[in-house]
């Protein structure tokens, strides 16, 4: 089953075409890379998912339910998904445990235990227990964006939206992710939707590939099938840049 | 714009400003003063016709700020005013008995009533101007009107009436002075009571009565006569228990720099054309000889009631000035 | 000459704090919600309005007073029916007219606050299911609150120093605060009155000091979260629809700017064309009064000096505010540093304070043979310590804005200190030094409270000879005045955001 459709979806800013029509379907479980160069739209249709933008037209639908579509606009508040921002977003004022119980918190259904155990075993999942006191200023990039990742998992979302997460990362620290996410997606079993210009992510942590060129999906498939056989044209181009 | 442009022009700035504020090739005759600038520029042009090359310069305010000025100038080393006119009598004797005065017994002034001089002739009166009270016409009918300065005490009166302030305005405090002296300092708790608004100077109350916040004031004839021809529905009061007379005075200061330039400016402010000007700002002259100003009662009448003047008035007043400004700021100020 | 009683000294004392409190109190409240409004949510006509708020902090206080007494004066004012009892006049008219004015301290450092902070910070919120009042309320706010709480302590600062306002709406009704009773003790007169009036401006400085220090401790948490609000934007917020509040919310906030700057300008502007005081129908207009005081020597004289004191000092200050903040932030001078935090202490000093001061030193100095007697050269110390902490400031911030890569390229051609300033670091700053020069200049040309105290013969200048047609001459002439100059005021205000929203 698909946890995530998107049925004709397409985005203009004013007389600027954004997104022209797509529609892409994401299988349960997987992990999607949303690959493209800057301003291809890649960003713009992760924010749809989440809420923070609109669509001009089209569908959305999580799971079975319709969260945008012929008069149906489910803020993102009540779309209950997971995002990893390209900053982090981390918030300075609080610490790393206040950071990542956040979205606990806020249920108010938890008991003051629940919510400790909670957010004790996703800090273990990124490693970041003995840091849970901490501050962001007293953070490493890395760091930072491990606590941004730990708050997207806590509330154990239908899928996990991630904006250009390692961006901002040197090469080893890069490399140590890639691998970290790919073990994650593998035990947890999440649904992953993952933006990136770098085709290294994408191949390396990926199930199925999308390439995005100026608003349109010029090929998708797993990372095997966009490798060997890309396209000619636009996505042969920029793969031979690898 | 270059750092050499930026520095020029900030050079010529400050050249024009040391160039104007002070060396001219002129003689200057510097006049500290209270009267109304209306009446300055009235006498501004004749005075500079008949003085020539001199440069006269006026520095205009009240009479408190004024004796605060030179106050402060004379404990600093020396005023730089030659001439002063201002509306606080007792000033006069305080700086006359401190020996800040240069005596001149003008010729000019020979006609001068001699209980309106110094009798060792370090000022003498130039002006006079007149308290009254008086009333907005369009608020209130001639026969409802307070008559006497008692009157103002009746409970008819309350949030109806303002005055200026004895702290900052000459005629003000003259008037304070008189009035607590005839009426002792109850009067002015009973003004409290009424919750009288006492603050800046003349205008101010003319202000007040011509937007009808007080429709009645205690200020000046002057003001009222001034407002009249610019068709004000203010008018006057004459106050059967007396106008209150404000002998101004006109001295010449000792720190002046050119004492006989400086006699000659005096001599003429008592001329037929000075005192012409002074009477058409509303003001009376002390010389018998020239009329009372336009529309107003002749001074004979007047004097019948007046608060009685003399250098004896002058001086136990004068002793009390401190007290007075404080009693009064106690009892009405706060 | 007796002491003032001491219960006297005590109410103006604490009327000052409270005066000061309910001004930062309100303002605070006012400055946060336009800033919100403005930044954040889709109010009608939002672009316009955001540069015009900033707009009220330069109107001169004592023309706002003047025209608040036309509008509020409880027998007769134009809006006295829609005023409580006592009209404006008294503390709480007071507190509403210097709010009106100070909102704009925490408005505008808060407007930039959630102009930079990265939106991230909020949309991680909404994905963690918080609804836009939590997100406010966890997030934002927190973090905007060192803004807000600067904003407050300068508003604080502004409103204890107040002469004017609560000169013309406290003293008719025998309210007194700090400044006005030094004022009026100043009047009483001689040296008596003065060292009355100095012992009462060691209490408001004291006042002043304390709150300095506050603001500073706050500027430097400010600095420690500011990590997040400089931080990279990665997207535009997005706005909030009001939805059905729209409506009343631009009422508000539109009409909180009506209310601020264009009903006084309306206000003087009818008491200035009025024949007399209180004939406000338009049958009677007459332009006389304009032409009064355009004729007056006194306006002449005032003009001029106000002209190139105003032109003189802020060139000066803003010369060495360049120099300054070069030595300060560019060769991290520690003198030159302490010279600019130094100067935050006269910028908080009620002006009535300095001049006080001033006075004293004056007369000392003159003493010893030193020709410090002019009102002139007083004036020109009194305004250049008062209003250079601004300009050097915002110099400051202005070389920090700029790579240090661009000078260093110049200076590793070869390129000496005299060299770097006039080739590399004066053209590229040129725009900034404009603004902070008519930031400096604006408040010098209208300046009232010191020069009313300082002033002397031919000292006029356009602040004392609208309080001398205030106080000695007819109404409609001082409203005359006061009108040409608070046109003036906005106009020069207006230029000034039109060129800092360039800059930035």
């Amino acid at each position: 089953m698909s946890k995530l459709v998107l049925k004709s979806i397409s985005k203009s800013f004013g007389d600027n075409e954004v997104l022209k029509p797509l529609d892409l379907n994401v299988p349960n479980g997987s992990f999607v890379a949303l690959l493209g160069p800057s301003g291809c739209g890649k960003t713009t249709l992760l924010r749809m998912v989440a809420g923070l933008e609109t669509p001009s037209s089209g569908e959305i639908l999580i799971g079975d339910q319709k969260v945008y579509g012929q008069g149906t606009n489910i803020p993102p508040e009540v779309r209950g998904l997971g995002m990893v921002f390209q900053s982090y977003a981390v918030w300075p004022h609080m610490t790393v445990e206040q950071n990542v119980s956040y979205p606990l918190k806020l249920k108010k259904t938890y008991s003051k235990q629940e919510l400790q155990k909670t957010t004790h075993e996703t800090l273990s999942l990124v490693h970041l227990e003995e840091l849970k006191h901490r501050y962001p200023h007293q953070l490493s990039g890395g760091q930072q964006q491990r606590v941004a990742l730990a708050r997207g998992l806590i509330m154990k979302p239908p899928i996990l939206l991630l904006d250009e997460p390692l961006s901002n990362l040197d090469a080893k620290l890069r490399a140590e992710m890639r691998r970290e996410m790919r073990e994650l997606h593998r035990k947890l079993g999440i649904t992953i939707l993952y933006v990136t210009h770098d085709q290294r992510e994408a191949f390396e942590m990926s199930t199925h590939v999308v390439v995005l060129n100026d608003g349109v999906i010029a090929q998708e498939g797993s990372p095997e099938l966009v490798q060997k056989q890309p396209n000619p044209g636009f996505v042969q181009d920029f793969l031979s840049e690898f | 714009m270059t750092q050499y442009q930026l520095k020029s022009i900030v050079g010529v700035f400050i050249c024009f400003a040391l160039f104007f504020s002070g060396c001219s090739n002129k003689e200057q005759v510097w006049i500290y003063t209270s009267l109304y600038k209306e009446t300055i520029s009235e006498i501004k042009k004749d005075l500079q016709k008949d003085f020539p090359d001199v440069e006269i310069k006026f520095y205009q305010g009240g009479s408190e700020i004024v004796a605060s000025k030179v106050n402060a100038e004379l404990a600093a080393g020396g005023t730089k005013a030659d001439l002063l006119i201002t509306s606080d009598p007792f000033w006069y004797l305080e700086l006359k008995n401190k020996q800040l005065l240069l005596p001149y017994n003008s010729p000019k002034a020979k006609a001068v009533p001699s209980h309106l001089k110094d009798p060792d002739h370090a000022f003498a009166c130039s002006r006079i101007p007149v308290m009254v009270m008086a009333y907005n016409s369009e608020v209130l009918e001639q026969k409802n009107t307070p008559k006497t300065w008692k009157e103002l005490l009746q409970t008819q009166w309350k949030d109806k009436v303002s005055m200026g302030s004895p702290l900052e305005s000459g005629t003000n405090f003259t008037t304070v002075s008189f009035l607590s002296e005839t009426y002792g300092w109850n009067f002015f708790k009973g003004l409290r009571k009424l919750n009288i608004i006492s603050a800046g100077g003349n205008s101010s109350v003319m202000t007040r009565m011509e937007t009808k916040e007080r429709p009645v004031g205690i200020v000046l004839l002057e003001n009222i006569l001034k407002s009249q021809q610019k068709g004000s529905p203010v008018k006057p009061i004459y106050p059967q228990d007396g106008v209150i007379a404000i002998p101004s005075p006109i001295a010449i200061t000792k720190d002046t720099k050119n004492p006989e330039l400086t006699k000659k400016v005096y001599d003429w402010f008592f001329s037929d054309k000075a005192q012409n000007a002074i009477v058409k700002s509303g003001m009376y002259s002390p010389l018998p000889h020239i009329n009372p100003p336009k529309n107003a009662r002749p001074w004979k009448e007047l004097s019948a009631n007046a608060m009685k003047w003399s250098p004896e008035v002058l001086k136990t007043i004068l002793n009390k000035r401190s007290l007075i400004k404080k009693n009064f700021s106690e009892i009405v100020l706060h | 000459m007796g002491d003032l009683p001491l219960s006297t000294i005590i109410e103006a004392t604490l009327r000052t704090l409270a005066l000061g409190a309910s001004v930062a109190l309100i303002a605070g409240l006012f400055g946060i919600s336009m800033a919100w409004l403005v930044t954040r949510t889709q109010l009608s006509g939002r672009k316009h309005l955001a540069s015009l708020l900033s707009i009220p902090y330069a109107l001169p206080p004592f023309l706002l007073g003047m025209a608040w007494v036309v509008l509020g004066n409880p027998t007769v004012g134009l809006l006295k029916d829609v005023l409580p009892q006592s009209g404006s006049y008294g503390f709480w008219g007071m507190t509403f007219v210097l709010a009106s004015v100070c909102f704009a301290f925490p408005y505008l450092e808060l407007k930039a606050g959630f102009e930079k902070m990265d939106p991230a910070l909020e949309e991680a919120g909404k994905m963690s299911g918080a609804s836009p009042f939590y997100v406010f309320r966890t997030i934002s706010f927190p973090l905007l609150f060192p803004a807000l709480l600067n904003g407050m302590c300068l508003s604080f600062l502004y409103a204890i120093a107040a002469f004017g306002v609560p000169a013309l709406l406290g003293l008719p009704v025998r309210k007194f605060v700090l400044t006005t009773l030094i004022y009026s003790q100043f009047r009483v007169g001689g040296m008596e009155g003065l060292s009355e009036g100095l012992k009462l401006s060691v209490i408001l400085l004291v006042i002043a000091i304390i709150l300095l220090i506050l603001s500073g401790w706050l500027t430097r948490i400010q600095n420690k979260r500011g990590g997040a609000l400089a931080g990279a934007k990665s997207s535009r917020p997005s706005l909030v629809s009001l939805g059905k509040w729209k409506h009343l919310a631009t009422f508000f906030a539109w009409g909180f700017f009506t209310v601020t700057v264009i009903l006084p300008w309306i206000a003087l502007a009818l008491s200035a064309l009025a024949p007399i005081a209180g004939k406000f129908s338009p049958s009677l207009w007459t332009l006389k009064n304009l032409a009064y005081v355009l004729t007056l020597d006194d306006f002449k004289e005032g003009l001029f000096n106000s002209l190139i004191l105003a032109f003189s000092v802020a060139t000066t200050v803003v010369t060495g505010g360049f120099l300054l903040a070069f030595s300060s932030v560019r060769r991290k001078k520690r003198w030159a540093t302490w010279v600019i935090e130094t100067l935050g202490l006269p910028f908080s000093t009620p002006g009535t304070v300095i001049a006080i001061i001033l006075i004293f030193a004056s007369a000392w100095l003159t003493r010893m043979g030193l020709p410090f007697d002019s009102p002139l050269l007083l004036m020109a110390i009194a305004y250049g310590l008062k209003f250079s902490a601004v300009a050097a400031r915002s110099i400051c911030t202005a070389y920090r804005q700029v790579h240090p890569a661009l000078e260093e390229a110049a200076r590793v051609s070869g390129a000496k200190t005299w060299t770097l300033l006039k080739t590399i670091w004066f053209p590229l700053l040129k725009k900034n030094l404009f603004a902070a020069w008519l930031l400096a200049l604006l408040p010098m040309f209208t300046e009232l409270t010191m020069s009313i105290l300082l002033t002397g013969p031919g000292g006029a200048t356009l602040g004392t000879v609208l309080f001398q047609l205030q106080e000695y001459a007819d109404q409609p002439s001082a409203a005359a005045l006061a009108w040409m100059l608070l046109t003036i005021a906005l106009f020069i205000g207006l230029m000034t955001r039109k060129k800092s929203e360039e800059t930035t």
